[in-house]
């Protein structure tokens, strides 16, 4: 009797198990991660003996889940049972990527309501990272500058008994600046975000700067390239309350859902400022579609430019005769160039994460003056970053 | 494919079970069996099956040799082909990357190193096929001339990637005639669940919290501590867990494994720590090396030294796993020539603190491939040029409090003791207590399972 219900039992809950695999998919706790949901991978021979397509299937099983963003928040649930949150600050593990393909582990600080990623230095990878930059500098004509811009975050500016739970960023950088070409000039941003630190120039749920700490990077970056920045006293100031954003999905802590940031961003899409999307088809040629500054239908960060692109191109028609910037980077600068717009005739945003072709083809269409590789701390610890922006020049 | 995952408990592990079940022909089982443990070794790693076929046909062969030549000098050719080839596979497929890296530092040399990826569980399948080899060859046991049944012992997936080391001897008659009745699956079922619940819930969460803090560079005497203790709880329960599964399929399938752990965490010497954890492994090296080297009768301290560099090397081709080896043989041999018998009159909460201290130090010397780390660790850990603690320690300590007081109970009888005395005072306990975890202990491991990213089997990599 007890064998025959032990094995009803295993029986039952496997059934379970399967039904619940068999459930039409939830992709809403995919979503939520920042990623698209895995696909079934196509059975190729390559794919097979490379172990690509066992990975593939599992992938793809674990995000069509039924009930997964039920599943995922229990997971949380559980979690949290492990012990209590100490007054003095929470320290969680979790996972990140930045959409090149690789996951690296991450640890985040809870603190005052504010989340917090932890850096750790990694001398091989500031190699890596450096090595691509320079060879821009190898590559790019006389003519164009080149500057490098490694933008710290919000944790290297709080108190010592936080800060000093990770590596210094400052180090780092100052580091990773040792190591560039003569020719890359080196944007130094951490006594002027320092000096800041008190104004809102981070957001308290996200990884991000806000525009304002945009601001403050793009006059440093100004003051080194030798032109005017703009004030950001000469633009009206708006905002989008009720935000919660990416690290607050890693943790999801009531306490700081209800304490959500506010995202204040500045008029900077007068009518004279066009932005225009671009990618290479198949057949090498560049298409252009339409795009937007500020997409007024997103409530988060997606609200500057909507999302990442290939290729954005933001054309300021009051500064015809003007210089034209190529930026390279991923999505901390969607805050940034929208200032920057207001300098240059033209800034040419070139995200290495979905642009996956030459960037001669850039250099051809667009001949830009000047060139920016700015990236914020953690992108530079990711080794394919860092290969996707060499290997496309 | 790893037991903790989607696809294996939801499709792989019920297939199979039907599958087998639907003829009671040993032959039919066993063929299911092979087909079943190619397409799991294959899953992530097709090209290596050939390796492990291979294995199998060569060790099958000498064995055949073995029997017709039974005491002659074919027999001992037989056998040393098996041993170099086996030893060979070994050497090449996991050792030669690391052996040309010394060359090349020792004698400032520029050899290629050919960086070959490790076929997974070659450790163990080398090992249980050159056990076969042997016990042919001393006599203690007979040939198997069935090259099916043969390949069904080498690559039964229950305990092909990551042990325990079953022994042919020791499943040699289940290979061509046994049965399974509810008994067995009810048992079977109830190891895996344990295993599943042990790797799922304790595991992975004690894993995270240790790599979280072991990989940082920020290191305090508290957070040190921290950290290696909760890699102590990681690889216990990952790989108890993992022979828990082991021996419960094993059971579903009608094959009875021997156990692999009795709670090493209550040991009360390094020595009793031994003959608790890994058992399979150290009586293997009990049985294959120290006893023919002579002992402890003719050069003890040669052959447990020579023993425990050989079990550290087992582990991983690096310095720190050679390093962990003499580690223990040094300890062991301390007890046994030093103070072994004064520790037997210690007070069993000594012996434990005593026992318990060098393990978790050991696990350091196991954790960190790198030598440099290790240094910054030991550094760290015992206060030289680190604070006594950091924010980091509090809370990690304080945000996983109650899976450190689970992993201390988890890791010692308590339970099983408490949960047997319950049955024996309640028939109505005992009746449904057993099927009720079993269905909330797969249940929470499935929802886990879809939560959690962080989900290594660590003796994959040996």
């Amino acid at each position: 009797m007890k064998n025959k219900l032990i094995i009803g039992a295993f029986a039952l809950i496997t059934a379970a198990c399967i039904t619940v695999l068999l459930l039409p998919p939830d992709y809403e706790s995919v979503k939520s991660e920042n990623r698209t949901a895995s696909t079934m991978p196509p059975v190729t021979s390559e794919s097979v003996f490379s172990g690509d397509f066992a990975a593939g299937v599992e992938s793809f099983i674990g995000d069509s889940v039924g009930f997964r963003s039920a599943f995922m928040r229990l997971t949380k649930w559980l979690d949290e049972k492990r012990g209590f949150t100490p007054e003095s600050g929470k320290i969680v593990s979790t996972n990140k990527d930045i959409g090149t393909g690789t996951t690296q582990k991450q640890t985040l600080l809870l603190v005052d309501h504010t989340i917090m990623e932890m850096f750790i230095k990694d001398y091989e990878n500031e190699k890596l990272y450096t090595d691509a930059v320079n060879h821009y500098a190898e590559k790019l004509p006389e003519n164009v500058k080149l500057y490098n811009m490694i933008i710290p975050t919000q944790l290297e500016f709080r108190e010592p008994i936080y800060r000093n739970l990770q590596d210094s960023q400052r180090d780092a950088i100052d580091e990773m600046y040792g190591m560039l070409d003569e020719r890359a000039m080196p944007v130094n941003l951490c006594d002027t975000l320092y000096e800041h630190r008190d104004e809102y120039i981070y957001f308290r749920t996200d990884h991000h700067w806000t525009q304002l700490g945009a601001y403050y990077g793009y006059r440093k970056f100004m003051e080194t390239a030798g032109g005017e920045a703009v004030s950001k006293d000469d633009y009206e100031k708006n905002e989008i309350r009720n935000v919660l954003g990416y690290l607050y999905d890693r943790v999801e802590e009531p306490e700081i859902a209800a304490d959500p940031d506010v995202i204040e961003w500045y008029d900077l899409d007068a009518e004279n400022i066009s932005v225009h999307t671009h990618d290479v088809d198949e057949n090498g040629k560049m298409q252009t579609y339409n795009g937007t500054m500020y997409d007024r239908t997103q409530a988060d960060y997606l609200f500057f430019f909507g999302s990442d692109h290939p290729i954005l191109e933001i054309t300021n028609e009051d500064n015809i005769g003007g210089r034209t910037i190529a930026v390279m980077k991923e999505s901390y600068s969607n805050v940034f160039t929208p200032w920057l717009a207001q300098s240059y005739y033209k800034v040419i945003m070139v995200d290495p994460r979905l642009y996956r072709n030459d960037f001669q083809i850039v250099m051809d269409e667009f001949s830009p003056d000047e060139v920016l590789i700015a990236n914020y701390i953690f992108t530079t610890n990711f080794a394919d970053y860092c290969s996707l922006l060499k290997n496309m020049y | 494919m790893v037991f903790s995952s989607l696809i294996f408990i939801c499709v792989f592990l019920p297939a199979v079970l039907i599958a087998y079940n639907l003829s009671n022909n040993i032959r039919y089982k066993n063929i299911i069996l092979i087909a079943a443990s190619l397409l799991f070794y294959a899953w992530g790693e097709p090209v290596w099956v050939v390796l492990l076929i291979f294995s199998s046909l060569i060790n099958y062969i000498n064995g055949l040799i073995i029997d017709k030549f039974y005491a002659r000098p074919a027999a001992t050719a037989a056998l040393l082909s098996s041993v170099i080839i086996n030893i060979g596979m070994l050497a090449v497929f996991k050792y030669s990357g690391f052996l040309i890296d010394n060359i090349n530092a020792v004698l400032h040399t520029s050899i290629t190193n050919p960086q070959i990826s490790l076929p997974i569980g070659i450790s163990f399948y080398t090992f249980q096929t050159l056990s076969y080899t042997i016990d042919m060859y001393m006599g203690r046991t007979r040939v198997q001339k069935s090259f099916c049944n043969f390949l069904a012992y080498v690559s039964m997936f229950p305990q092909l990637v990551a042990g325990p080391i079953v022994r042919y001897k020791d499943v040699a008659a289940e290979l061509s005639d046994r049965h399974v009745d509810a008994g067995d699956l009810s048992y079977g079922i109830k190891r895996f669940t344990a295993g599943m619940c042990k790797k799922v819930m304790l595991a992975n969460s004690a894993g995270t919290v240790a790599s979280m803090i072991l990989d940082s560079t920020r290191l305090t005497v508290a957070s040190s501590w921290l950290g290696i203790l909760m890699y102590t709880f990681q690889i216990y329960f990952d790989f108890s867990a993992y022979s828990d599964m082991a021996i419960g399929m094993g059971r579903m399938f009608g094959f009875h494994f021997n156990e692999n752990f009795r709670y090493p965490y209550i040991s009360r010497s390094i020595t009793d720590f031994w003959r608790r954890w890994h058992i399979s492994l150290s009586s293997f090296f009990r049985d294959y090396v120290y006893i023919p080297l002579g002992g402890n009768r003719y050069r003890h301290v040669r052959n447990i030294l020579v023993v425990w560099l050989l079990t550290g090397l087992w582990h991983g081709s690096s310095w720190n796993f050679i390093l962990w080896g003499l580690f223990y043989g040094l300890l062991l041999l301390a007890e046994k020539k030093l103070f072994g018998e004064r520790l037997q009159k210690l007070p069993a909460p000594l012996c434990y603190i005593y026992t318990m201290f060098f393990v978790i130090l050991g696990w350091a010397l196991f954790y960190f491939t790198d030598i440099n780390a290790l240094w910054v660790f030991i550094k760290s850990a015992f206060g030289v040029g680190a604070a006594l603690y950091d924010l980091t320690a509090v809370s990690t300590f304080c945000t996983n409090l109650w899976l450190i007081i689970a992993c201390v109970i988890a890791s010692t009888p308590i339970p099983s003791v408490i949960y047997n005395f319950i049955c024996k005072k309640s028939r109505v306990f005992a009746l449904v207590s057993q099927p009720l975890l079993i269905i909330a202990g797969m249940g929470v491991c499935f929802v886990l399972l879809v939560g959690q990213t962080y989900n290594p089997f660590l003796y994959f990599r040996f």
